[in-house]
């Protein structure tokens, strides 16, 4: 039975809000205007790249809490299926909306 | 482990309540998808104001943000103390989660209201409907999330929580977490996209 696995000690779980802390520092920092228009300025190839940027570590962001914290790392086989398919359709929906309306690419 | 996992027979490797409640969540996502794919097709095309740009409030969003992936912390130590059994240590963990979710809607309420007063309602324009439906909608899923935190910590006061009753804490700490990446997924796509752009 998968509840049978060892529990998460708690750093693990300091380890992972300490990181989602600062991804979400650096996302919020990077949309501040003077880093915006020192990047658009000294770096225009990094500044046509921050929205996907941004998604990229939303997905990080997301898959560690889901991984970790709600412990789909341990929750094997059945769960992954019933909450990962409906997930990459919800996902696959929201990508192809975005391809159809143009927004961030 | 919970007795009550050790008597149920399963051939799914997964107590009944808990993949239950893992299908409702897969459901939901498909939920919040829709609401955020409507968002997006919608984006940009309101054609009177006010627009995103003349009302978001990155330093409002940022506080409430950081509110809600802590009390995702607070879950999980929840949870952890409650299958130690230390009583005292877990109501104040499921007590500091609900009051996360509360302050996280104390801010959405302010935040709405300042909308309000930009000008901004839910007949107002595309934008309008659709950020207030997804918000929304999140935001009476954090309010369903914190009434859930407030009677385990209740039941927690009165001694009906001891470890046998862990996979109870783990249901609700798997909506919580479910909360908190929905908002993860709001906060990139209508918040810091905005502001990027």
């Amino acid at each position: 039975m998968s509840d049978s696995h060892a529990h998460p000690p708690v750093s693990l779980y300091v380890k992972v809000i300490s990181t989602l802390t600062i991804i979400t520092a650096f996302e919020i920092m990077i949309i501040i205007p003077p880093v915006k228009a020192w990047y658009h300025a000294n770096l225009p190839a990094l500044a046509a790249e921050v929205v996907p940027i941004l998604l990229i570590l939303s997905a990080v962001k997301f898959w560690a809490v889901v991984y970790f914290f709600m412990h789909l790392r341990q929750d094997h086989g059945t769960p992954r299926m019933v909450f990962g398919f409906p997930l990459a359709l919800a996902a696959l929906m929201i990508v192809v909306l975005m391809l159809l309306n143009g927004h961030f690419v | 482990m919970s007795a009550d996992a050790h008597a149920e027979y399963t051939s799914l490797g997964i107590p009944h309540r808990k993949l239950g409640f893992w299908t409702f969540l897969g459901s939901e996502c498909m939920f919040f998808g829709t609401l955020i794919g409507t968002y997006l097709s919608y984006r940009g095309k309101s054609l009177v104001g006010p627009y995103p740009h003349e009302t978001f409030s990155v330093q409002v969003t940022t506080i409430s943000t950081f509110t809600l992936l802590a009390s995702s912390f607070f879950m999980v130590m929840a949870l952890h103390y409650v299958r130690e059994g230390k009583r005292f240590a877990a109501g104040a963990w499921l007590l500091a989660t609900a009051v996360g979710g509360l302050v996280f809607l104390g801010f959405q309420s302010f935040e709405f209201t300042e909308f309000y007063h930009k000008g901004l309602s839910l007949s107002k324009n595309l934008y309008g409907t659709t950020f207030f439906v997804l918000t929304g909608f999140h935001g009476a899923h954090v309010s369903g999330g914190v009434l859930w935190l407030l009677s385990l910590f209740v039941m927690n006061a009165q001694g009906k929580l001891p470890p046998s009753k862990e996979m109870d804490v783990e249901i609700a700490g798997l909506y919580w977490h479910f909360v908190d990446i929905v908002w993860i997924i709001i906060f990139t796509v209508v918040y810091l996209v905005e502001f990027a752009q």
